[in-house]
């Protein structure tokens, strides 16, 4: 029977070769779309899950409230909690802590290869909570002797073009002694919070200040901190444990208090928008919602052209059936066998879906920034997951179709098929209908995104930020030397002007907030960022002085002077600044306000026009403006403004290296444009932008394939109608118009559907930021315009080749 | 094997209702060859699909070897169908998309027949219709009278009771139609119980008894042999 049911299947498959073609082409984009989504939702809610013991594992996270009541959580916890709960808790069975204290040149003993690595400590433990891949070395002992470091097969490669590393030595500008590789680690999977390149032993670090630092070290927040617990055991009762083991030995010099949460492993990434300090990649789940819904619309819009094409059809096999039924088939078996055809268009169909995955992956792997691989290698869930699609395809495509057309009597079939067929149409116009209504959907979402980000890009930010190379400054000797640096590097003929500054726009990290008191006396602080900055600051960045005064060239003279842009003149009530005194008693470096050694007592000179310093989603902050020598912040990074014209960017930076290696031989030249980097607060954006485009663009043609589907059926269905139409003398406009009208209209009632939704959607992701355009009446109407158009072309082909036929021929089919 | 009584059926559109079959009442023994006729529109095609369990009458009595068959359900009908009846057209019904082997073995499938014993009984049938040369062949490729030595071919494979035939040479010319006529006969001879439906004298000579209908009602009866 099953064999019968197949070869049936295939022969129909090749007898209606254009049916077959749409059909399968529908299905093939649809699954394929549908694919590649479900992998990158995958691998995101699998993220940091490969470890073997993944659910009992957790986090440290401090919870610390200050004397305001003021709560923040920051990844991260002291030395001593770790170390002491690792003791008293028998629920702990292993634990994995490491920090990160700054970068450092690291590099081969011949120094013939250089490179700007972050330094990354590791207790001798850390592998027994993990499951790293070592390539070479035992975890075990891999980070228990001083000047030991563990890396990873790519750090290997780079320092020694091979992963052959177990034993080989590298220096750091740490200190002198040589550092003997103990393990080298395969590369880590895309999908890990925890990343590093080198991870040295914590005994590596053998200076005075970090023992003294770590012995006494129970308030800090610097340790990433990861216990392993024991199967079955109560995080809840640990994290009181721990709480009360830090206030026991916690500073109690420091108002507020500190209580420790262990955060799930599995919960990271998507669970830690507001826990500072944490610098993995963050997941989002509204990205995950947003995609699985355009995975499962695109899906959709295939399956249904299969159920209306098949449905429009039957009136073909209306024959088949009834003899079928006459002979003795059951319900059940005309079911199944209409199933069969569905899951055969289907499997051909998920096959070529497959191939063109595999094809397109490294391509969706670079701009989603993911290494998503598919093949036999591939996790089981994934193949099950598409066993699981393929039946659910089938299902939904077949089913329909299959129960309609095996419940039909065999009577009507033979005696009034046409009627029998009509009876359908408004279910197959419903379906196109909401085919169109995911199309326009996806048209609006597609534009707004568009011009939201094309609104960002050129919103007027209030600096100019092309032509600007950020330098980090990397060691002491550059910073004290800031100022011959900056004359050096004004110097070449590509600067047009140069400046130093503690932060630069785009680089978020740790920008500082200070309390702020006007007149040394207001009650509430007020809560501002802080930069601070040298004399050329405004101009390198075009940033319009509004009233007062710059800083002045000759520094020592305005330590104490601060500019405020225009937002903090508002919140300080100041209109014209005249020196007015403002009161800095603490910062906040992320996480607690801890006062500054003495309050810093500052004069404002000048109110500056506001400037965007992140993302546009956020809104414009008050800002404190502090010079260079500000007792807050220090310099951390030049700024050079490159003249206009035919630069040579490249010449320049190397003459700049050079300048920096008159200073310090080791200080590598670390830059970056600052526009590149402006961008990168949309990255996710933008990759947002892009499936959503893509994914827009194969939706419509997936609905228009349908439409050119039921268009050539329903050519086919109206010759006679057109023949005598014609005979009557209708025009070929009048029949053109006559066949597309049909198609235009659920066109139409789906335009008036999809833009409710769409706006209400649209309009939600849009509050997300601060500087927004708004939706207007217009976007819905080209979405419409376009639907309709695209609809017009697809069906009009057809509906001119109807109507241009001759009509004597049409009617002697009949 | 088949007694009606009283037989009723309509049809409905929104304004009217036609009645089809008027209290219509006859039964045909095992073993005869019975031939309906009448006039376009007489109610012959709607007694044959209620006879082939096609249809549900909307009244009166319809007993199937015995068995008061007018209220079952489809997959009873069907069931009874696939075991008892056999069904000839006048358009041969054929499926464009099956060979000749593959149309005759239809019904064989639908009663679960195994694979090997089917193209036995398959070749059998074909041998007798003398359309053997053909089993490879697609409805398509066959002349008029071949496709409907085929479509006899599959109404006679499960060895049905009774076979139906609604105008079996209506499409034939008259050797062609001769030819299936003398098919017919000679299936009955073997025992198979046949109504047929025609408009045509000649083929009705071939049955033992003519039954003439108009507007849903018996007229006369014939008794030929």
């Amino acid at each position: 029977m099953i064999r019968n049911y197949f070869k049936i299947a295939w022969r129909n498959l090749k007898e209606n070769k254009f049916f077959s073609f749409i059909n399968i082409l529908g299905l093939t984009i649809g699954t394929s779309c549908f694919l590649l989504i479900a992998l990158y939702i995958f691998d995101e809610l699998t993220f940091d899950r490969f470890h073997q013991h993944t659910s009992n594992i957790y986090r440290a996270v401090n919870h610390k409230t200050n004397s305001d009541g003021q709560l923040t959580k920051i990844a991260g916890t002291g030395y001593q909690v770790s170390e002491k709960a690792k003791i008293d808790f028998p629920e702990i069975q292993g634990m994995a802590r490491m920090i990160t204290l700054g970068r450092t040149n690291v590099s081969t003993l011949d120094n013939s290869l250089v490179f700007h690595e972050y330094i990354t400590l590791g207790n001798p433990h850390f592998f027994d909570a993990f499951d790293f891949e070592f390539l070479q070395g035992t975890p075990a002992n891999a980070l228990t002797e001083p000047h030991t470091v563990v890396m990873t097969e790519e750090m290997a490669h780079r320092l020694f073009g091979t992963a052959d590393v177990l034993g080989k030595t590298i220096k750091t500008d740490v200190d002198d002694i040589p550092v003997k590789i103990t393990g080298v680690l395969k590369n880590f999977p895309g999908n890990s919070s925890i990343v590093f390149n080198m991870l040295f032993s914590e005994s590596s670090m053998t200076g005075d200040g970090f023992k003294n630092f770590i012995n006494t070290d129970w308030d800090s927040d610097a340790f990433a901190t990861y216990f392993l617990l024991k199967d079955q055991s109560n995080p809840k009762k640990v994290e009181a444990g721990i709480t009360a083991l830090i206030a026991e030995n916690r500073d109690t010099g420091i108002p507020g208090k500190t209580e420790l949460a262990l955060q799930p492993l599995a919960d990271i990434h998507f669970h830690s928008k507001d826990i500072e300090g944490d610098s993995g990649k963050k997941g989002s789940l509204t990205t995950i919602y947003v995609f699985s819904i355009v995975a499962f619309f695109v899906l959709f819009i295939a399956c249904v052209n299969y159920m209306n094409l098949t449905t429009a059809r039957y009136a073909n096999r209306a024959k088949e059936i009834a003899v079928r039924k006459v002979v003795g088939a059951s319900r059940q078996n005309l079911t199944r066998q209409f199933l069969t055809e569905a899951f055969l268009t289907t499997v051909i169909a998920i096959i070529f879906a497959l191939i063109i995955t595999k094809i397109t992956l490294p391509w969706f792997n670079s701009f989603t920034e993911k290494q998503l691989a598919l093949g036999i290698a591939t996790d089981y869930r994934i193949l099950l997951g598409i066993g699981l699609i393929t039946i659910v395809v089938g299902l939904l495509s077949g089913l329909y179709p299959a129960l309609v057309q095996a419940a039909l009597k065999p009577l009507s079939l033979m005696k009034h098929k046409d009627q029998m067929n009509k009876g359908k149409v408004s279910l197959r116009r419903s379906l196109v209908v909401l085919q169109f209504v995911v199309s326009i959907f996806m048209i609006v979402a597609t534009m707004v995104i568009y011009l939201q980000m094309k609104y960002l890009n050129n919103k007027d930010i209030g600096f100019r930020k092309d032509q600007l190379v950020v330098v980090d400054i990397n060691s002491g000797d550059v910073r004290n030397s800031w100022q011959t640096i900056r004359n050096e590097f004004s110097k070449l003929p590509q600067v047009a002007s140069v400046s130093v500054s503690s932060r630069v726009p785009g680089e978020w990290k740790n920008l500082p907030r200070v309390s702020v008191y006007n007149n040394a006396g207001a009650p509430q602080g007020k809560n501002m960022f802080f930069l601070g900055v040298d004399d050329q600051f405004l101009q390198t960045y075009d940033i319009k002085l509004v009233r007062g005064r710059n800083f002045l060239p000759d520094h020592s003279t305005d330590s104490t002077s601060v500019l405020i842009n225009e937002s903090a003149a508002e919140a300080l009530n100041i209109v014209e600044p005249s020196g007015q005194f403002i009161e800095i008693p603490s910062v906040n470096f992320g996480g607690d306000f801890s006062p500054l050694d003495k309050p810093f007592l500052a004069r404002v000179v000048g109110i500056v026009r506001d400037f965007n310093f992140q993302s546009l989603r956020e809104p414009l902050a008050p800002m404190v403006i502090g010079a260079q020598n500000n007792p807050v912040h220090n310099i951390d990074y030049f700024t050079v403004r490159l003249a206009q014209g035919n630069t040579d960017v490249l010449a320049a930076l190397k003459k700049m290296q050079e300048i920096f290696y008159e200073i310090d031989r080791g200080h590598q030249l670390e830059y970056h444009f600052l526009d590149e980097q402006w961008q990168l607060f949309y990255r996710h954006d933008r990759i947002r932008e892009t499936i959503f485009t893509i994914m827009t663009l194969l939706a419509i043609l997936i609905a228009c394939l349908g439409l050119l589907g039921l268009s050539t059926y329903a050519a086919e269905q109206r010759i006679k109608e057109i023949g005598i139409r014609k005979v009557l003398g209708a025009s070929t406009g009048g029949i053109v118009t006559l066949l597309s009208k049909d198609f235009i209209k659920p066109v139409l009632i789906a335009i008036l559907i999809a833009s409710p939704i769409a706006w209400w959607s649209m309009n939600s992701w849009l509050e997300g930021f601060a500087y927004r355009i708004y939706i207007k009446w217009w976007m819905f109407a080209l979405a419409g315009l376009i639907a309709v158009a695209i609809a017009l072309i697809t069906v009009s082909g057809q509906s001119i080749k109807a109507a241009t036929a001759n009509p004597a021929k049409s009617l002697r089919t009949e | 094997m088949i007694k009606i009584t009283d037989l009723e059926k309509f049809y409905r559109t929104e304004e009217v209702q036609t009645v089809a079959l008027n209290k219509l009442s006859f039964d045909v023994k095992e073993g005869e060859f019975v031939a309906v006729m009448g006039p376009s529109g007489c109610g012959k095609s709607t007694l044959l699909n209620i006879l082939g369990l096609l249809d549900d009458p909307d009244g009166g009595s319809f007993i199937f070897n015995g068995i008061e068959v007018s209220g079952f359900n489809e997959r009873k009908r069907a069931n009874l169908r696939k075991h008892n009846i056999g069904f000839v057209f006048q358009s041969f019904n054929l499926i464009d998309e099956l060979t000749v082997f593959e149309n005759v073995e239809l019904p064989l499938i639908y009663t679960g027949v195994k694979a090997a014993d089917r193209k036995e009984r398959v070749h059998e049938v074909l041998e007798k219709m003398q359309i053997m040369h053909r089993k490879n062949h697609f409805p398509q490729q066959l002349s008029g009278g071949q496709q409907q030595r085929v479509a006899v071919a599959r109404a006679v494979v499960n060895n049905p009771k009774l076979i139906l035939a609604d105008e079996p040479t209506g499409n034939l010319d008259s050797s062609n139609g001769n030819e299936v006529m003398d098919l017919l006969t000679e299936l009955n001879q073997q025992g198979t119980t046949i109504v047929m439906v025609t408009h045509s004298e000649h083929d009705a000579k071939f049955s033992h008894r003519i039954i003439r209908m108009l507007d849903g009602q018996k007229v006369t009866e014939n008794i030929l042999v």
